[in-house]
Parts: C-alpha cells; sequence; structure tokens
C-alpha cells in the first residue's frame, strides 16, 4: 500500500511536472502562444520522454547483456557510431530526414561490432576493455564528426548540440507520417523488451545458467543487441548523444528492483522523467539554450560515482 | 537413457581434451566422474548438457540428441549444477531458484502454485528455508551452493548433472545432502563429476575417470578400483572392507 501510494505521488508529480514544461511562460490566452505550445513544445515533450526512456531502458538492457554496470550506448560506442552515420547522411544525401535514421541504423550496429571485436583483442577484465573501446569508438567517431560539420561549414553551436545531445527539433510537416512510424517502432520495441524480461533475468545469472536453464543464450543475446541498437540509432538521429541517463537511472532503480519485469518500467519511467527535467533546465537555466547532455552529464556523474562506488564494493 | 558416441572436443581444433568417449548408461543411479584437474571433467559435463558443442561424436539423452533438440525440451529432461556459483548480479534468493522451472514460466515470470509448493519442500530439505527472503550478495559459499542445487532439483528431468555438488558445503548438511542424491538417483541419472574419491567409489554405480592422456575407463567400483592408479598417474592409498572404500591421503 505504501508502495502503491508512492507510486500514485511520483506519477502525479511528473504530470504535474509536464503540465509546467507545456505552459512554461505561456500565455493560454493568446492563440499563437497556443500554437507554440502544440507545434513547438508538444512535440518536443513526446521527443524528451521518448529519448529518456530509450535510453534508459536500453542502458538497463545492455548493462545485463554485459554484466557490467557502466554499459550503455555511450559507453559502448555505438550512439558515437550513430551519429556517425546521421553526419555522413548529411554530408552525402543533405540531411534526409529517413536516409539519416537507416546510416545511423547502419553505422551503430557496425560500431558495436567493432567495439566486440576491439575489446576482446585488449586484455584484462572484460567489464573494463568493453568500455575501453567503447570510449575509444566514440572518440574516434566524434573527432571525425566535428571534421566534417566543419567541412560542412556547420554553425558551431549545431555542432554542439549533436554531440552534447540536444531536444531541439524542428517538426517537418511532410514527415509526420514518418514520425509516427518512429514512435510507434520505439514503443514497439519497448514492449519486445518488457515480453523479453524473463529472459534477460536468465542472461544476467550468465551463460551457463542461462542455457541450462532452457534459454538460446547467445541468439537471446543479439537479438536484444539489435533491438537496443535500433533504439539508439533513432534516438540519436534526433537529439544526437546523450551521454549519462543509460548508466544512472537503470543502476538507481537496480538498488531496489532486480527482476527485470520490474526493473524495465521504472528504467523507462524516471529515464523520461530525468530528461524532461534536465531539458527543461537546459533550456531555461540560462539566457541560451545550453545542451541538454551538459546539464545530464553535471547531474549525472556525481550520482553515478555514488551508486558505482556502491555496485562494485558489494562484489569486491 | 543416456548414451555419448565418439565425442570429441577440444577448445582448439587442434589440442584436443577429450577424445573418442563412449558412455551408455541405462539405468537410474550415481555416475561419478573422477580424474585430475584439467583433465576434462567439466567440460564433458558441460557437453553433456549441451552448453558446449562437441568437435565430432554426439550425446542422446532419452532418445533425443542433445545438440540437434530445442533448448526447452532439453531443460526438460536434464539440469545442471555449475561449478561456478557466482552470480554476477545480485538477486532475490527464491525468485532465483523460481528460475528452475523457466520453461513453464508465464510472461510475467510467474509460475504455478503446484510449483511454488515444490520449491517450498525442495528449499526446506535443502536446509534454506530461512534464506527465503535474503539477496544472492548476502550468501556464503556454501549457502550459495545449496540454493544452485535447489534450482537443479526444481528443474529435474531425468538426468542430472553436477559439477562438484559438494564444494563448500558443510560436514553436517553433507550427510543429509547424500542421501538426498540417493533419493533422487531412484529414478534418475545423476552424473557427478567428483574429487572426493570416497564419494565416488562408495556412492556410484559406476566410475568414469578422465586422464590426461586422453584414456577413458568407464565402470563400476570394483573394476575401477584396479585401474585406479593409472587414473591418476600414481599410487593412491584405500582401504577395503565390507564392500566400502577408505581413501587415505597419507
Amino acid at each position: 500500500m505504501k508502495r502503491f501510494l508512492y507510486r500514485v505521488f511520483v506519477l502525479l508529480i511528473f504530470i504535474l511536472f509536464i503540465y509546467v514544461y507545456l505552459t512554461f511562460k505561456i500565455e493560454m490566452s493568446s492563440s499563437s502562444q497556443i500554437q507554440i505550445l502544440l507545434n513547438i513544445r508538444l512535440p518536443r515533450l513526446i521527443l524528451a520522454i521518448l529519448t529518456g526512456a530509450g535510453l534508459s531502458l536500453s542502458g538497463a538492457v545492455m548493462q545485463t547483456l554485459f554484466r557490467n554496470p557502466l554499459a550503455d550506448s555511450y559507453m559502448l560506442g555505438i550512439s558515437g557510431g550513430a551519429l556517425f552515420g546521421v553526419m555522413l547522411s548529411k554530408f552525402i544525401f543533405g540531411g534526409n530526414l529517413i536516409i539519416n535514421v537507416i546510416l545511423s541504423f547502419v553505422f551503430s550496429v557496425l560500431s558495436f561490432f567493432l567495439s566486440l571485436i576491439l575489446s576482446k583483442s585488449i586484455k584484462g577484465d572484460k567489464r573494463f576493455t568493453l568500455v575501453l573501446s567503447g570510449l575509444m569508438l566514440n572518440i574516434i567517431f566524434s573527432s571525425v564528426v566535428i571534421v566534417m560539420s566543419m567541412l560542412m561549414r556547420a554553425d558551431a553551436k549545431d555542432m554542439f548540440y549533436m554531440l552534447m545531445g540536444s531536444l531541439n527539433i524542428i517538426i517537418l510537416k511532410r514527415f509526420i507520417f514518418f514520425y509516427i512510424i518512429l514512435a510507434l517502432l520505439l514503443i514497439f520495441s519497448f514492449l519486445f523488451f518488457f515480453i523479453k524480461s524473463k529472459e534477460l533475468d536468465l542472461l544476467a545469472f550468465g551463460d551457463e545458467i542461462a542455457i541450462s536453464s532452457g534459454l538460446e543464450a547467445k541468439k537471446s543475446f543479439y537479438t536484444m543487441m539489435l533491438f537496443s541498437v535500433l533504439i539508439v540509432s533513432i534516438l540519436v538521429s534526433f537529439s544526437g548523444i546523450i551521454g549519462f541517463i543509460g548508466v544512472l537511472i537503470p543502476n538507481m532503480v537496480r538498488i531496489s528492483k532486480q527482476k527485470h519485469i520490474k526493473l524495465l518500467p521504472e528504467s523507462i519511467f524516471y529515464g523520461a522523467f530525468a530528461l524532461t527535467l534536465s531539458d527543461f533546465i537546459a533550456k531555461n537555466s540560462m539566457a541560451f539554450e545550453m545542451p541538454v547532455g551538459v546539464v545530464t552529464s553535471i547531474v549525472g556523474v556525481p550520482f553515478l560515482f555514488i551508486i558505482l562506488s556502491r555496485s562494485f564494493n558489494a562484489k569486491s | 537413457m543416456l548414451k555419448a558416441e565418439a565425442l570429441t572436443f577440444g577448445y582448439e581444433a587442434k589440442v584436443q581434451l577429450l577424445r573418442d568417449v563412449n558412455i551408455e548408461i541405462d539405468e537410474p543411479g550415481i555416475y561419478s566422474i573422477i580424474g585430475l584437474n584439467g583433465s576434462g571433467k567439466s567440460t564433458l559435463l558441460k557437453l553433456i548438457a549441451g552448453i558446449l558443442k562437441p568437435l565430432s561424436g554426439k550425446i542422446i539423452i532419452e532418445g533425443k540428441d542433445v545438440s540437434k533438440t530445442n533448448i526447452i525440451e532439453l531443460s526438460k529432461i536434464r539440469s545442471y549444477l555449475p561449478q561456478n556459483i557466482y552470480l554476477p548480479i545480485d538477486f532475490p534468493v527464491i525468485e532465483f531458484i523460481r528460475y528452475g522451472a523457466y520453461s513453464e514460466m508465464d510472461i510475467l515470470s510467474r509460475i504455478s502454485i503446484k510449483k511454488e509448493n515444490e520449491i517450498k519442500s525442495i528449499m526446506e530439505k535443502m536446509n534454506i528455508a530461512d534464506l527465503k527472503k535474503r539477496m544472492t550478495s548476502t550468501l556464503s559459499a556454501g549457502e550459495m551452493q545449496r540454493i544452485h542445487i535447489a534450482k537443479a532439483i526444481l528443474q529435474g528431468g531425468k538426468v542430472m548433472l553436477m559439477d562438484e555438488p559438494v564444494n563448500n558445503i558443510d560436514i553436517s548438511f553433507r550427510r543429509r545432502f547424500l542421501n538426498l542424491l540417493r533419493d533422487l538417483s531412484k529414478d534418475k541419472i545423476v552424473i557427478i563429476v567428483m574429487h572426493d574419491l570416497n564419494i565416488a567409489f562408495n556412492m556410484s554405480k559406476k566410475i568414469l575417470s578422465l586422464s590426461n592422456q586422453n584414456l577413458v575407463l568407464f565402470g563400476s567400483p570394483e573394476d575401477m578400483i584396479i585401474k585406479i592408479d593409472l587414473v591418476y598417474n600414481e599410487k593412491i592409498n584405500y582401504i577395503k572392507n565390507n564392500n566400502k572404500y577408505l581413501f587415505i591421503d597419507e
């Protein structure tokens, strides 16, 4: 009962916050301001919720698949690859939205396999070599992205928005159908993981236990990785690289929820909440708009430090 | 009921750890695998469990080829106790044991009341009923070992594969556990990897020995005791009394 009340309480706060997010500094009597609310704020809110939820969920899944509390799309180099794909699409094809998403997906899959191969050739604890090779890939991809955007004479601000993440998007009316398809694809992927949560539990125990209990561990691993990469590549093609949400939120939830059937929905909820909140701060705390990744990093790193020192201590 | 035919395995194709292993087990009972460290005991058990795939040859359990059987089907005919009992994550004890019934779980990872009651009685038998509300990270090695065993027993199947099941288990519980194994072996084939020769020779119907020269022997304790020095490449001392064996280290 207490837990139920707590949930209702948090949910109410989130709904209240959504109201503030949408109506902040808006005159509800002016119809042009209401147009801003509907055409700019609402799509942005939806993007924030889906991005926060997706990053947090894919982070939770990758941490389980790699049995590594540090794993997420950023640490594994997947989002770097995705951003490179988006940039390549802009460079060669002028940034058609559909090609953006496709190339983002192709390159995030490639960079995932690349970081797997790299991590296998570095000696040492797999938990660390994987993150190390992922971070190396991210640095390389980021550098290439910077060179490419300079070649394209892009605005420095836009470059930062991509590298540190921003939810400041312009909705193009002619792509509305495509947006809806992508949103549905994301929601479908969330449901997919929800259905697979018992498989995730088994994979968390290790391959031997998973196989002996009746799970095709390798197949399950790659299917889930594919869906995680799909989520990340869609998100990155809209909002760039947003770090720390994917590591921070699932690790926080994991303190009280270990079974994936509970861990995943809560990660989705708090991920959505945290990113919407960060976006609100990024947008309104200064005279100019900051990349949202700056906020998630500044708030996230100290939290992450506390949580990781906890979880690594528990293991040693 | 269990058959291994011309089983060959190596982590690299050139270095074969197991070569041409043939086993045939027709009746329930306890069967031990003995041998030196690194002779491939655990590997053989993993091959039988279907966790590793052989380079050549095949394993047949209950008429089903292990490498070709659907893994859910396989989980119903054999269970496996790993040697490494460490879990990479923290998990509620009771939920972990519940995964012994993975093949019967619904989407919300729930199982039938009948199975829940079965868990309760297994936990009592394994003397871990009081660990019900604990998390795995708070357990001692012996407690962890028992939880793994409980999960394997819940999974059941006609063939149970156990890698050093008495590891970490204290003397006072050990006897009860060995009786439990005897009970289980009345209608199941229980294959255990065992370093303790006293248990292996006094409880097993048959013993399989592996040595580092790819020499595989399989026979009753009476047959195997004659060849025991060959298995370990040195003189093994023991006393025989009333068909019981007592192995002596010094």
